[in-house]
C-alpha cells in the first residue's frame, strides 16, 4: 500500500475529483434533474456500497423514511450500507437461529439491542446525522453501516460503484462521499457538481482501504 | 659427518610420513574448515531468517492477544465512551496476561490516549511515534516492528479496535531484553550467539541485549543508516575464530535502527573433528614409530650384512683369504658376499701367483733372493740362532750358456737347485742369488760341521748333468758364512760367502769358509784407501828394494822395488792388505806413477853412486789402461836422466792374462821406448808360451811356489828347468824368485837360470840398508863404467 507522508495526507483534501461536466445545453425553467454518479478507487476500480450525497440539499422526505430494515441473516447484516434521512427510523431484524447483539458505539446513534431468533426489534429513530457503526457483540465479524443523512438527496453505489441522485435540483452543489472503505478519521471528501439533466459525476476515492467485509469462507482473525 | 645408511632411510621415512601426515592433516582441516565455513554461513543465514520468522510469530502471538483484547466488549465499551482509566486498568491487566510492558491506546489521529509505561501521565499526552504502525495495523488487522521508545528497544504490536469500524489502537510493546535474547536462544537451531544491537544515540551502535557467549558485537559493524545484511564472514573475535553476520531487522517507519549480529565460533563448530584430529595425531605417531621400527629392522637387514662384508672387505685388505662366512640372505647382499669370497679367493690365487714370481726364479722356478731374504730373515730373527749360508757357484755355466743356449743353462741350474735340495732335506733353502750361483741357507747349523757339508755339495756335483744325448761336466765352488759369526742378515751372510766363495774358485778342494781377515771388503779397507791416497800425496810410504843376482856373473845385478807402508796408527801394513784394494778401487794407479818416481829417483841416486843397478818396478794390469803411461815413464827417465834399460817393468801373469789388446799396445809402446818386461809369479797361471809371444816382454820371473822347495822336489827342479830352457830358446832371459837357500841357488845356476832373487840374497831392504848391503855383500854390484860416468 502507498504510504503517504503524514503531513501532506493531513494537509489535502481527500477527494481528488475529475469531474465530467456535460453543458446544460438548454437555460430552462426545469428545476430537477437526475444526476449520475460513479464512484471509483484509485485505479479506476469500481468502489461500491459508497454514499453519495448531496450536501445540505433539503427536500421532499424520502420515499422510503420509517420502512428501513436491517436484517441479520446467516450472521450477516442486510445490507451491508444503507442511507437514511435523519429522522427516519430503523428497524432490526433477526432472521437466524442465533442470538443476536447489535451495538453501536457511534455517537450519531449508540445502540445496543440484543435479539432472538426470529426476533425483530422496534422501529429505532435515527434522528442525528453521522455514520452509525453496527456489530454483534456475539459475532465479531458481523458490521454494517448507517449513514444517517442530512440531505435529501442521497444514494449508495451498487455493485458497478455506480449511483443515481434522482431529482436532485439543478445547479451547482456539493456533493459528498463516504465509504466504509474510508480510513478512520478521514473526513468525508466532497466534490462540487452541477446539476443539470444528463449530468454525471465521478468520484476517485484516495487511499482506500480494503474492503473489510469477511470473506464467508474464511475468518480473517 | 655422513649419514649412515639406516639414519638416511629413518630420516626420509620420517619426513616423508611427517609430510604425509601433516599434508592430510592440513587437508582435511582445510576441507573440515571450509565445509564448516559454509556450513556457518547457511547457519547464519538461516539463524538470521529464522529470526525473522520468529520476530513475526511473536509478533502474530502478541497480535491476537491484542485482537482479542480489542474486540472485548466491555473495553472497546469504555474506549466509545472515553472511559479512559476503565481502558488503563483493563490495558494494565491484559499487559500482565500476555506479558507485555507497556501498553498504549492510540487515538485515531495518533494520539496517545493512555500509556501503561508512564507512571504518573497514564493519561496520555503526546503522539505515537509510529503512526505508520497504525496505518498498517488499520488495513491489514494488526501491524508489528521493531521500535525504540523512551531510548529503549521494543517488539510493537499495533491493533486496531473495531467497532466494528476502527475507534482507537491498541500498541503492545515488549522490550526486547535479557529475556528475549534468551527466547532467542532457546530455539534450538539458531545461533548460540545472538546480539541485539541499537542506534539509542544518532549514528551509533549500542548493545541492547546479547547472549553471554556474543563476543564484541559491535565491532567491525557499518554505520546504521542504511545498513545492509552483511554476509557472514570470518572475523577473529578475542582470540577466536567466529563466523560473524549481522542483519538488520525490520524496525518501523521512523525508528532508529536495530539490528542483530549473530557469531558462529568456529572452534566450537570445529569441536566434532577434534576427535578426527587425536586420531589423526596417534595415527601419525603409531605411523612413526611403526616407520622408525621398520625403518631400523629393514636398514639392520641391509647393514648388518653391509657391514659384516666390510669387515670381510677389510679383512681381505689385511690379507686375510679366507672365505667370508656365508650370509642367509638369498638377496643382493647374498650375491655380494659370494662375489666378495670369490673375489678373495681370486686376489689370493693371484698374489699367491705374483707371490711365488716375486719370491722364485723365473728360469728355474727356483727361491730367488726376495725368498731367501725373507725366510733368512725370519730365521736370522731369532737372536743366536745358528745357521750357515753356502753359495755354491757352478763354474762355466757362462760358458755353457753361450754353447748350449740359456735354456740348457737354466734346465741345468733347475737340476742343481733340485740336486742341493735332495741332498740337504727339507730343512734346507735352495734359492738362485745370481745367474751362476745357488745359495743354500742351513738353519741350525753346527759350524764344525759346515766343511762336511760343503765337501758332500762338491761331491753331488761330480755326476754331470744329462740331458738327452747331452753330457755336462759339472765343477763347483762353495763358500760358506756363518751365522751369528760373519753376519746377522742374510744380504751379510750372502757379501760373506760371495768372498769365500771368490776364494773358493781359486782353491784345492774349491771349498772355503769366509775368513774375515782375508776379505778384501770389509769395510775398514775401505777407510785404508783414503789413507793410502794421503800416504802417496804426503810421501809416507817408502820402497824397499830386493836386491837381484846374476847368477852367471856372480854380481848383484839389480832389484826390485817393493812398497812398504807404515801407518802412523796401525804400523806395517802388509801389501797384500791394500795392494789388492788399491787394485780394486783404482788407487793402484797414484800408486804406481809415485812408485815410478820414486824408483827414478832411486836410480838416479845409484847412477850418482856409480852403481848400475837395474830396478823393476811392478805395475798392476790397471796400468796397462793408461795410455799416458808410457810417455810418463819416459818422462821421468829423461827427468832423471836415466837409459829407458834401467828400469824392468813387471806384470804379473795372471794379470795379463786375457786383457784386451788396448793393454797390450800400452805394453809394447813401452818396450818401444826401451823398457824390458818381465812376467811376474810365471808357471802358476795360465799363459802358454804361444800366448806369451804376443807380449814384448823380456823376462820371465819364476814364481816361488816353485823355487822354495826346489831343493827338496825333482818335479819343482823339472819345471823350473825347463822353464828355463824353453824361456831361454824362446829368447827370455828367466830370474827365480824365493831363493832362500844355497842349495836352490846352486841348482838354479847349473840350471842356466839367469838371476835369483830371495832371502837367501836378501830380504828387501831400504835404501839406506841396501847401500850398506851392497858395500858388505860377498856380490858385488854392478857398477858404471868409469867412462860413462
Amino acid at each position: 500500500m502507498t504510504k503517504w507522508p503524514l503531513a501532506v495526507r493531513r494537509g489535502l483534501p481527500a477527494l481528488s475529483a475529475v469531474l465530467l461536466l456535460p453543458a446544460l445545453l438548454l437555460p430552462g425553467l426545469a428545476a430537477a434533474a437526475d444526476l449520475q454518479v460513479r464512484v471509483v478507487d484509485e485505479g479506476g476500480a469500481p468502489v461500491p456500497d459508497a454514499v453519495v450525497l448531496l450536501e445540505g440539499v433539503k427536500g421532499p422526505a424520502a420515499p422510503k423514511a420509517g420502512a428501513t430494515m436491517v436484517d441479520q441473516r446467516d450472521e450477516v447484516f442486510t445490507p451491508y450500507v444503507q442511507v437514511i434521512r435523519a429522522g427516519a427510523t430503523v428497524t432490526f431484524r433477526n432472521s437466524d437461529e442465533t442470538r443476536h447483539h447489535v451495538f453501536s458505539f457511534s455517537p450519531a446513534r449508540p445502540l445496543d439491542t440484543q435479539l432472538n431468533p426470529g426476533q425483530s426489534s422496534d422501529a429505532l429513530p435515527f434522528d442525528k446525522a453521522g455514520v452509525v457503526a453496527l456489530g454483534c457483540n456475539i459475532h465479531d465479524s458481523m458490521v454494517a453501516y448507517v449513514y444517517v443523512a442530512d440531505s435529501a438527496h442521497f444514494a449508495v453505489t451498487d455493485a458497478e460503484g455506480r449511483a443515481t441522485l434522482a431529482g436532485a435540483p439543478d445547479g451547482p452543489q456539493t456533493l459528498r462521499v463516504w465509504s466504509p472503505r474510508l480510513r478512520p478519521g478521514a473526513p468525508e471528501p466532497t466534490q462540487p457538481v452541477t446539476v443539470a439533466a444528463g449530468a454525471a459525476a465521478e468520484v476517485a476515492l484516495k487511499n482506500l482501504l480494503p474492503d473489510s467485509r469477511p470473506d464467508p469462507t474464511q475468518s480473517r482473525y | 659427518m655422513a649419514l649412515g645408511l639406516r639414519n638416511r632411510l629413518a630420516l626420509f621415512l620420517v619426513v616423508t610420513l611427517v609430510a604425509v601426515q601433516l599434508a592430510t592433516a592440513a587437508t582435511v582441516y582445510g576441507v573440515a574448515r571450509r565445509v564448516l565455513i559454509r556450513e556457518g554461513q547457511d547457519a547464519l543465514e538461516q539463524s538470521a531468517e529464522l529470526l525473522d520468522r520468529q520476530l513475526e510469530v511473536l509478533a502474530r502471538r502478541l497480535a491476537e492477544g491484542g485482537k482479542i483484547l480489542s474486540l472485548d466488549y466491555a473495553l472497546r465499551q469504555s474506549i466509545a465512551q472515553r472511559e479512559h482509566a476503565t481502558v488503563l486498568s483493563a490495558l494494565r491487566n491484559f499487559g500482565r496476561r500476555i506479558g507485555a510492558d507497556r501498553m498504549l491506546l492510540l487515538d485515531l489521529d495518533g494520539g496517545i490516549a493512555v500509556d501503561t509505561g508512564r507512571p504518573g501521565a497514564e493519561m496520555g499526552g503526546g503522539r505515537f511515534a509510529y503512526p505508520d504502525l497504525m496505518d498498517q495495523a488499520t488495513v491489514e488487522g494488526r501491524a508489528a516492528a521493531l521500535a525504540v521508545l523512551d531510548g529503549r528497544v521494543w517488539r510493537m504490536v499495533v491493533v486496531p479496535v473495531l467497532a466494528p469500524q476502527p475507534l482507537a489502537f491498541i500498541a503492545i510493546l515488549v522490550p526486547v531484553d535479557k529475556g528475549f535474547a534468551g527466547d532467542l536462544r532457546s530455539l534450538s537451531s539458531l545461533s548460540k550467539s545472538i546480539a541485539v544491537v541499537a542506534e539509542t544515540s544518532p549514528g551509533a551502535w549500542s548493545v541492547v541485549t546479547s547472549t553471554d557467549t556474543v563476543r564484541d558485537p559491535l565491532r567491525d559493524l557499518p554505520a546504521p543508516g542504511g545498513m545492509a545484511r552483511l554476509a557472514p564472514e570470518v572475523r577473529v573475535l578475542g582470540g577466536e575464530e567466529m563466523l560473524v553476520m549481522a542483519s538488520p531487522l525490520r524496525t518501523a517507519q521512523g525508528s532508529p535502527a536495530v539490528a542483530v549480529v549473530l557469531q558462529y565460533p568456529l572452534a566450537a563448530a570445529l569441536e566434532p573433528y577434534r576427535p578426527i584430529v587425536f586420531w589423526l595425531s596417534v595415527l601419525l605417531v603409531g605411523g612413526l614409530l611403526a616407520a622408525l621400527v621398520g625403518t631400523v629392522m629393514i636398514a639392520r637387514g641391509v647393514t648388518r650384512p653391509l657391514e659384516a662384508l666390510a669387515r670381510v672387505a677389510r679383512r681381505i685388505e689385511a690379507g686375510d683369504y679366507s672365505p667370508p662366512p656365508p650370509l642367509p640372505e638369498r638377496d643382493e647382499i647374498g650375491q655380494l658376499s659370494t662375489a666378495l669370497g670369490s673375489m678373495a679367493h681370486a686376489i689370493a690365487d693371484r698374489e699367491e701367483h705374483i707371490r711365488h714370481q716375486a719370491t722364485h726364479d723365473a728360469d728355474t722356478g727356483l727361491a730367488n733372493r726376495t725368498r731367501l731374504e725373507e725366510v733368512g730373515g725370519m730365521l736370522l730373527a731369532d737372536p743366536g740362532r745358528r745357521a750357515a749360508l753356502l753359495l755354491v757357484g757352478i763354474e762355466r755355466l757362462r760358458e755353457i750358456n753361450n754353447t748350449l743356449g740359456h735354456e740348457v743353462g737354466a734346465r741345468l741350474v733347475a737340476d742343481a737347485g733340485a740336486r742341493l735340495a735332495g741332498l740337504l732335506g727339507p730343512g734346507a733353502l735352495v734359492a738362485r742369488v745370481a745367474d751362476t750361483d745357488l745359495a743354500v741357507l742351513l738353519p741350525d747349523m753346527d759350524p764344525a760341521a759346515v766343511p762336511d757339508a760343503a765337501a758332500r755339495i762338491a761331491a753331488t756335483f761330480e755326476a754331470p748333468y744329462a740331458e738327452g744325448d747331452l753330457s755336462v761336466d759339472l765343477a763347483v765352488a762353495v763358500g760358506a758364512a756363518l751365522a751369528p759369526d760373519h753376519g746377522l742378515t742374510v744380504t751379510a751372510l750372502l757379501q760373506h760367502a760371495d768372498v769365500a766363495l771368490f776364494a773358493a774358485r781359486r782353491a784345492d778342494p774349491p771349498i772355503r769358509l769366509y775368513d774375515a781377515a782375508a776379505d778384501p771388503r770389509r769395510p775398514e779397507r775401505l777407510s785404508l784407501m783414503g789413507e793410502l791416497k794421503e800416504a802417496i800425496e804426503q810421501d809416507t810410504l817408502a820402497l824397499h828394494y830386493q836386491p837381484k843376482l846374476d847368477l852367471a856373473t856372480g854380481r848383484l845385478s839389480g832389484a826390485e822395488a817393493l812398497v812398504r807402508w807404515i801407518h802412523p796408527k796401525r804400523g806395517f801394513i802388509p801389501p797384500d792388505s791394500f795392494i789388492p784394494l788399491a787394485e780394486e778401487t783404482g788407487t793402484i794407479r797414484r800408486l804406481s806413477r809415485w812408485g815410478l818416481g820414486t824408483a827414478a829417483r832411486q836410480l838416479r841416486a845409484w847412477t850418482d853412486q856409480g852403481l848400475a843397478l837395474r830396478l823393476a818396478v811392478n805395475l798392476s794390469v790397471r796400468d796397462l789402461a793408461d795410455a799416458t803411461l808410457p810417455d810418463h815413464i819416459a818422462g821421468l827417465l829423461a827427468e832423471h836422466g836415466l837409459t829407458p834399460d834401467r828400469l824392468v817393468l813387471e806384470i804379473t801373469e795372471s794379470a795379463i792374462m786375457g786383457e784386451p789388446d788396448a793393454a797390450i799396445s800400452v805394453l809394447k809402446r813401452l818396450a818401444d821406448r826401451g823398457l824390458d818386461l818381465a812376467i811376474d809369479d810365471f808357471g802358476v797361471g795360465q799363459s802358454s808360451f804361444a800366448y806369451l809371444r804376443r807380449l814384448p816382454v823380456r823376462e820371465l820371473k819364476i814364481d816361488k811356489s816353485f823355487v822354495l822347495t826346489l831343493a827338496s822336489q825333482p818335479q819343482d827342479q823339472a819345471i823350473v828347468r825347463s822353464i828355463v830352457e824353453v824361456g831361454h830358446s824362446l829368447g827370455y832371459s828367466t830370474t827365480a824368485e824365493g831363493v832362500e837357500d844355497a842349495a836352490a841357488l846352486e841348482l838354479l845356476r847349473a840350471m842356466g837360470c839367469d838371476s835369483a832373487q830371495g832371502y837367501h840374497i836378501a830380504r828387501p831392504m831400504a835404501a839406506a840398508p841396501l847401500a850398506e848391503f851392497l858395500a858388505a855383500s860377498p856380490w858385488a854390484p854392478v857398477r858404471l863404467e868409469t867412462g860413462v860416468a
